[in-house]
């Protein structure tokens, strides 16, 4: 047995069991049932989208992988009680938001904002681009990457759920906890204010 | 006769990549056809924010979390951190985390090195679910319109049962048709061992391995066919080689070994999608009446439709209504109105931004569509439906004429 099945007095799941093939729903009642298995799986499913989200949201490495497993050890604990009344994948992201949104901004106050890592920027696949036009692509980029940075966090986080994440507008509104009339309000502000910081730049 | 502009040009063009001579003529197309140029300003935007948000590293491993969970146990949690409440005032164990992961951190390190042996990265959009097997057992399996990141080892099998979509490494775009396996050998190399697959790949080499023989990639847009028990390869844009052969735009090598070469702009094949236009309900439309129209979207082919991501709500379907003036003359009416979850009152949607919808060939979708107010005032309207294909001009492929009575 796992260390948690025998903390917890459950049977472990069948030797060999592979449940990554499994819908959303059936993991989570695996979770639900406390089976590592289940959870492991919803973890290679869901980790790098968790991560990527935080990531963006955060702009700091440290602090969205500690993010992301405090997401996961929440959704640990509130499995037994979850119960199939939304998509899982939202369910995710509602909780990361919400783990962003109350000690994201705690740590943020305390180390000011920062910004995601320049090592893999204006990475676009390009053919014979010049050091000097790669060097004002990158500095373009990170002139992208502060001005959302610097975007109210209410609109930052609508403008990535939409944005970079690609979700629909429903289901920003589920993740954010708002009317999708008011994600299309943000969204519009949000654009309108990187418009406005990023107008110089771009000519 | 100058070149046409494609969609690689506003690519390059975009990413400053294309000769002085070369940005001259995309410069010149754009001047003159604001179409062409929304979908390059389009472009542009798309790639900005691609440039500015790299990858995510990755999460922490999983023996991370697991360990965390030793002083986690269920149900100890408030209905705040149940759906839709919000969320409970609680640090998790960091530090207790962090030392457990510094204790396991050798043993982490080998235990990925192991994983990660020739790893290769998979963005799974799906049209349809894609099923991932490793040693013959499920892997992974992304459901039909998500996206999820995937760390493949060496002999991952792709496998759908309806035409699917997944890209490779960041830049390989593969549309997988239905019962085609496609097995990731290696970095920039896979090998297809039935059924049919189109290719879109972005630079650096490539290869595509079947039963009749490698196809070696040189940077290009192509299909894999091998439904006819033989290997067929029509090239869309760029330049391979297959059966010994160097084949270029608009190059078709058929199952007989035969090659023909495609006629039409750029070489290619792409066949237009259907647009079917009907009322849902008939008779006369009273002024400020919400009118329910169903479109209906056939595929003849199994290239994408698909809107590619962020700032690309100019692809996909739309709508342009239209009024008869008194003049004689069809007025516009407002912008195109894109036809998106604000406006589709049942059935899927065909286009959602990051999410392409894959059809296979012959394959049939249905909108019901809500236009908002359009007909404000008496008169006669017209609301014509087109499709707005990647890359290419928008097609206006069926148009309803609707009178407005007093």
């Amino acid at each position: 047995m796992t260390p948690i099945d025998e903390q917890e007095g459950r049977q472990p799941a069948p030797e060999g069991d592979d449940r990554r093939g499994l819908s959303d729903e059936a993991l989570m009642a695996g979770v639900r049932r406390g089976e590592r298995l289940a959870f492991e799986a919803l973890y290679s499913r869901y980790g790098s989208p968790v991560m990527r989200f935080l990531y963006r949201l955060s702009g700091d490495r440290v602090l969205a992988e500690d993010l992301t497993q405090d997401t996961f050890l929440k959704v640990w604990r509130a499995a037994p009680r979850w119960r199939p009344i939304g998509r899982v994948s939202t369910w995710l992201f509602q909780i990361a938001k919400r783990h962003w949104w109350n000690e994201g901004a705690k740590r943020r106050r305390r180390r000011g904002i920062s910004l995601p890592d320049d090592d893999q920027s204006a990475r676009t696949p390009t053919k014979d681009v010049g050091p000097e036009a790669h060097a004002a692509r990158a500095d373009l980029a990170r002139a992208v990457r502060e001005a959302v940075a610097a975007l109210p966090r209410r609109l930052r986080l609508v403008f990535v759920l939409v944005r970079l994440e690609g979700l629909a507008l429903a289901e920003a509104a589920q993740v954010a906890g708002i009317p999708v009339g008011t994600v299309k309000s943000r969204l519009a502000a949000a654009e309108k204010q990187l418009a406005r910081r990023l107008g110089p730049r771009l000519g | 006769m100058t070149r046409p502009v494609t969609h690689a040009d506003l690519v390059a063009r975009a990413t400053g990549a294309l000769a002085d001579d070369e940005r001259d003529r995309v410069d010149r197309a754009l001047a003159g056809d604001p179409a062409l140029r929304d979908q390059f300003e389009a472009i542009a935007a798309h790639m900005l924010l691609y440039d500015a948000f790299p990858d995510a590293p990755e999460p922490p491993p999983f023996e991370q979390v697991a360990q965390a969970l030793h002083g986690a146990p269920q149900q100890s949690v408030s209905r705040r951190d149940l759906p839709r409440a919000a969320p409970r005032r609680r640090r998790a164990p960091l530090a207790w985390t962090a030392a457990a992961a510094a204790i396991l951190l050798a043993a982490i390190l080998v235990w990925r090195s192991e994983r990660d042996a020739e790893p290769v990265r998979v963005e799974a959009t799906a049209g349809a679910g894609i099923e991932v097997l490793h040693e013959g057992a499920p892997f992974a399996r992304v459901a039909a319109g998500e996206t999820m990141g995937l760390r493949l080892p060496s002999g991952a099998l792709l496998r759908s049962r309806k035409p699917a979509e997944v890209i490779l490494e960041g830049r390989v775009v593969v549309v997988l048709d239905g019962d085609s396996p496609l097995r990731v050998e290696a970095p920039g190399h896979v090998r297809l061992t039935a059924g049919r697959a189109h290719f879109q790949v972005g630079p650096g080499p490539f290869r595509v391995d079947t039963p009749y023989g490698p196809v070696e990639v040189l940077g290009t847009r192509f299909e894999v066919d091998l439904r006819y028990g033989a290997l067929s390869v029509h090239v869309e844009e760029g330049v391979v080689m297959a059966q010994a052969q160097r084949l270029e735009t608009g190059a078709r090598l058929l199952a007989d070994g035969s090659l023909e070469q495609a006629a039409g702009p750029a070489g290619t094949w792409f066949q237009e999608p259907l647009i079917e236009l009907t009322r849902v309900q008939g008779g006369a439309v009273a002024p400020g009446q919400v009118l329910e129209l169903q479109v209906d979207v056939v595929n003849p082919n199994h290239l994408r439709l698909s809107a590619p991501g962020p700032a690309s709500d100019r692809t996909g379907l739309y709508a342009v209504i239209q009024r008869l003036g008194p003049d004689g003359r069809w007025q516009g009416l407002e912008q195109p109105l894109a036809l998106t979850e604000a406006n589709i009152l049942s059935g899927e949607s065909v286009v959602r931004p990051g999410q392409p919808v894959i059809l296979g060939g012959g394959e049939r979708r249905s909108v019901t569509l809500q236009l908002l107010s359009p007909f404000a005032d008496p008169g006669t309207y017209r609301v014509r439906v087109g499709y707005h294909p990647e890359g290419r001009s928008p097609i206006v492929s069926a148009a309803l004429e609707i009178e407005v009575a007093r």
